[in-house]
C-alpha cells in the first residue's frame, strides 16, 4: 500500500514535470538596421565575419593547438530570411548581452554599447571605476555569485546572446536547451595583442558600432606598429611577475604579454623554452636566473603606494638581483590600474609605457607600468 | 630483545631524516655541490647570491618539515589515545578543519601573515578553532559511547565548518581568496626568519610538554577507570591533552595548511614497528617517524618543482599505511 502511494507520487511529479510550459525562444524583430561599413579580419584566427545578402553571419572557432570548437550567430538584416531551426539570430541594434568575462566590457565600452549589457559574471571583481559605476547604474545582474552560472539570474536577465568562454565545450549548446543564444568568445586564445585587440570589430558587429571599432582598431594599430618599428632591441633580458607560495607561474615565451613586453626591445629570459602555457618554476630556479636578468617586469595586485622597498620586504633574496640594484623594476600595479581587460584593447599605451621604461623614450605620462622607486 | 629492536628502529629513522635532510639541502632545481652546501653553511659566500637564500630557503623548509610532521604525529597518538580509537587524528576529528575555519575568517577578512599583528591574530584563530572544536567533540563525547560515531562526529565537524569557509568566500576579494585556496593546498616553504623562530619555539615547547603526559597516556590506555584508579586525574588530563594536541595541530595548520595523514598514519605504523608499550618510547618514535614522512613528502615536492602539492604526496605515502594497518588490525581483531 505505501508503495504504490509512493509510486503515485512519483508519477504525479512527473506528470506536473511535464505540464511546465517553456515559451520558445523567439528572433528579435529587425528594426532600424544601421548601415555599417564591412569589417576584415587582419590579425585575429579565433573569429571570422561573412557578409551575405540579408544577413552577416559570426563566427568564432579555435585554431592551432588549442580545444577544438566553432560557434555562429546571425545578425539578421531581412526579417524575411529563412534560418535552420537551430540558427541563433541576433539583432544588433537592440541586442542585450550577458558577458561571462569582465574583458568583453572593455570592448563594449570603447564602443559606448556598455548599456546593452544586461548580466554579468564577476561584478565584483570588475576593477574599472567608470564601467563599475555603469553597470551599477543599469543594474546588471550578477550571473555567477561563484564559478557556475546562476540559471535563474541569467533567465531573469533574459540576453539575447550569452557570450561565453569555451572552456572544454566543442559547442556552445550547453544552454541551448534553455532557450538562451549564446556565443563563444576566446579573444584570450590570440597570439598578438593586435589579434586580440581585433576582436573589438566582432563586438562592434554585434552592436551596430563596426564603424566605430574599424576606426578605434586602426588607430591603435597605427600608433603601436609605428612605436613598435621605431624601437631599437637592447641586448638586455627581463624575467617575469611574482611566485605564488612555492610556485613561480612564468608566462610562455609566446604569451601576448611577453610578445608585447619584447616588442619595447627587451629579452624574455626563458624565450628558448617551450610551449604555449604558462612555465611552473620553483622559486629557487627564478631566484637563480632572477640575479641576472636586467629588468623584472611585474604584474600584480599590490598596495597603492608600494615600493622596491616593499617589494624586497616580500622576500629578502630579491635585493640581490640585478634589476632590483638598478631600479629597472617594471611595475603594474592591477589594484590601481585595468591592466587585464582596458590593457588589452590599449596596447599602444602599454606599449609606450614599456618603452619610457626601458629608455627608448623620453617623455611619457606612464598609465599601467612604471618603474619601482 | 624488545629494547635492542626499538632501539634499531630509532636509529634507523634518524639516519634516515640525517639522509633525507642532506638530500634536501643538496638537491633541487638549481643544482649545487656539497662544498657549496658545506661552504653556505659555514657563513660563506658563492659565485651566485643567490645560493645562500636558496640554501637557507632549503634549510627553513627542511627544519619546517621535521617540526611540523613531528608535531602532527604525536597530536595523532596522544589522540588515539584519548579517544581509543586507531582511526583519530587532528584531520579526521575536526581539528585541522577547525584551524582551518580561524584562519580562514582572519584570512579572508583581508589579514595577511608577514605583519606581527597579522601573524598572532592568524595563529589566535587558528588555536581557537582547533581548541573549540576539540572542546565540542569532548561535549559530545558525554553522550556517546561509541568511539566510531564519534570520529563520524569530527568528520560532521569537518564538513560544517568547509562549509562555513565556502560562504565565507562569497564576500571574499580575489587575492584573499587565491591566498586561501594555496594555503589550502599545504606546504612547509615559505616562512621567513622570524616566522621560523615563533615556529620553531612553539612547536618544540609544546612538544616537549607533551612528555608530561607519558603516565597518563600508558594509563589511559587500560581506559579512564584504571587511569583514575592508579592516581591520574583524569580531568586535568583530558584538558592538558585537548591544549597541547589541539595547539600543535592548529599552529601547523596555520603555518602550513592542512596537512593531511600524518596525524594518523605515523601513530599507527609506529605501532606496528615498535615493541615497547610504553609511551615514553612511543612518543619520541613517533615524533621522529612523523619528521621522517613530512622530510620525505618535502622532498617529493621539491623534486617535482613544486607542482605537486604537499597534501597529495601525503595522501599517498599516507593513505596506503592507514590501509594496511587497519586490515592488520582487523586480522588480529583489535579494535584499540
Amino acid at each position: 500500500m505505501r508503495s504504490l502511494s509512493i509510486l503515485s507520487l512519483l508519477i504525479a511529479s512527473f506528470a506536473l514535470m511535464q505540464c511546465v510550459q517553456h515559451t520558445e525562444a523567439t528572433i528579435s524583430e529587425v528594426t532600424n538596421q544601421i548601415e555599417q561599413e564591412s569589417v576584415e579580419v587582419k590579425y585575429a584566427e579565433g573569429f571570422d565575419i561573412v557578409y551575405q545578402e540579408g544577413f552577416i553571419k559570426v563566427i568564432t572557432q579555435s585554431f592551432g593547438e588549442n580545444a577544438p570548437f566553432r560557434d555562429s550567430v546571425y545578425i539578421m538584416s531581412n526579417s524575411e530570411k529563412v534560418f535552420e531551426t537551430k540558427s541563433k539570430i541576433v539583432n544588433q541594434v537592440t541586442v542585450r548581452l550577458a558577458c561571462q568575462s569582465s574583458t568583453h566590457l572593455s570592448f563594449l565600452d570603447e564602443l559606448d554599447r556598455l548599456d546593452q549589457v544586461v548580466a554579468l559574471c564577476g561584478i565584483k571583481y570588475v576593477n574599472n571605476a567608470k564601467i563599475s559605476k555603469t553597470l551599477s547604474k543599469n543594474e546588471v545582474i550578477e550571473l555567477c555569485m561563484t564559478d557556475q552560472v546562476q540559471m535563474e539570474n541569467l533567465y531573469q536577465s533574459n540576453p539575447d546572446l550569452f557570450l561565453i568562454y569555451p572552456f572544454g565545450s566543442a559547442e556552445s549548446n550547453e544552454f541551448y536547451d534553455t532557450g538562451i543564444q549564446t556565443l563563444l568568445i576566446a579573444e584570450y586564445l590570440e597570439e598578438s595583442q593586435l589579434a586580440r585587440l581585433e576582436w573589438i570589430k566582432l563586438f562592434g558587429v554585434l552592436t551596430g558600432r563596426a564603424n566605430e571599432a574599424n576606426a578605434y582598431f586602426k588607430e591603435v594599430e597605427e600608433a603601436y606598429l609605428k612605436l613598435k618599428n621605431e624601437t631599437q632591441p637592447l641586448e638586455k633580458t627581463f624575467i617575469m611577475n611574482l611566485p605564488f607560495q612555492d610556485q613561480w607561474f612564468t608566462p610562455s615565451s609566446k604569451s601576448v604579454g611577453v610578445e608585447l613586453i619584447e616588442d619595447a626591445g627587451i629579452q624574455y629570459y626563458y624565450r628558448n623554452e617551450k610551449g604555449t602555457e604558462n612555465i611552473v618554476h620553483s622559486n629557487e630556479q627564478v631566484w637563480n636566473d632572477g640575479i641576472q636578468a636586467d629588468y623584472w617586469v611585474i604584474i600584480a595586485r599590490r598596495p597603492i603606494d608600494f615600493k622596491l622597498a616593499d617589494l624586497i620586504a616580500e622576500q629578502s633574496v630579491y635585493k640581490e638581483f640585478l634589476s632590483v640594484q638598478n631600479h629597472q623594476v617594471i611595475f603594474c600595479n592591477t589594484s590601481v590600474v585595468d591592466y587585464f581587460s582596458k590593457g588589452v584593447i590599449e596596447p599602444h599605451i602599454i606599449l609606450k609605457d614599456l618603452c619610457y621604461a626601458t629608455g627608448q623614450i623620453e617623455s611619457h605620462e606612464p598609465q599601467y607600468f612604471f618603474l619601482l622607486e | 630483545m624488545n629494547l635492542r629492536s626499538d632501539i634499531a628502529l630509532i636509529g634507523v629513522i634518524i639516519l634516515g631524516i640525517f639522509i633525507l635532510f642532506w638530500m634536501n639541502l643538496l638537491l633541487g632545481d638549481v643544482p649545487m655541490k656539497s662544498a657549496d652546501v658545506f661552504n653556505l653553511l659555514a657563513g660563506g659566500t658563492a659565485d651566485n647570491p643567490a645560493w645562500s637564500y636558496i640554501v637557507e630557503s632549503r634549510l627553513n623548509r627542511s627544519i619546517v618539515a621535521i617540526l611540523a610532521g613531528g608535531a602532527l604525529a604525536i597530536s595523532g597518538l596522544i589522540l588515539q589515545v584519548f579517544f581509543r580509537n586507531p582511526l583519530a587524528g587532528p584531520g579526521v576529528l575536526g581539528i585541522t578543519s577547525g584551524a582551518s575555519l580561524g584562519v580562514a575568517v582572519v584570512v579572508l577578512g583581508g589579514v595577511t601573515m608577514g605583519s606581527l599583528l597579522g601573524n598572532l591574530g592568524i595563529i589566535l584563530a587558528g588555536i581557537i578553532g582547533a581548541v573549540a572544536v576539540l572542546f565540542l567533540l569532548l561535549f559530545i563525547a558525554r553522550f556517546i559511547r561509541n568511539s566510531v560515531t564519534l570520529l563520524v562526529a569530527g568528520l560532521m565537524f569537518g564538513y560544517f565548518t568547509a562549509a562555513l569557509i565556502n560562504i565565507l568566500f562569497l564576500w571574499a576579494n580575489e587575492t584573499a581568496t587565491r591566498k586561501y585556496v594555496v594555503w589550502g593546498l599545504g606546504s612547509f616553504e615559505g616562512l621567513n626568519q622570524s616566522e621560523l623562530l615563533i615556529f620553531t619555539t612553539l612547536i618544540i615547547v609544546l612538544s616537549l610538554l607533551c612528555f608530561m603526559l607519558v603516565k597518563p597516556l600508558n594509563a589511559l590506555v587500560a581506559g579512564t577507570d584504571y587511569a583514575a584508579s592508579i592516581g591520574i586525574n583524569v580531568k586535568s588530563t583530558r584538558l592538558l591533552i585537548i591544549l597541547f594536541t589541539g595547539v600543535l595541530a592548529a599552529i601547523v595548520t596555520v603555518y602550513c595548511g592542512p596537512v593531511g595523514f600524518i596525524g594518523i598514519a605515523v601513530p599507527q605504523l609506529v605501532r606496528v614497528l615498535v615493541k615497547s608499550k610504553n609511551h615514553a618510547v612511543i612518543l619520541p618514535v613517533v615524533f621522529i617517524a612523523g619528521s621522517l614522512l613530512a622530510l620525505g613528502a618535502d622532498f617529493i615536492v621539491r623534486m617535482s618543482s613544486n607542482s605537486l602539492p604537499l597534501n597529495t604526496v601525503t595522501a599517498i605515502v599516507g593513505a596506503p599505511i592507514i590501509i594496511w594497518v587497519i586490515v592488520k588490525m582487523n586480522q588480529r581483531n583489535v579494535s584499540f
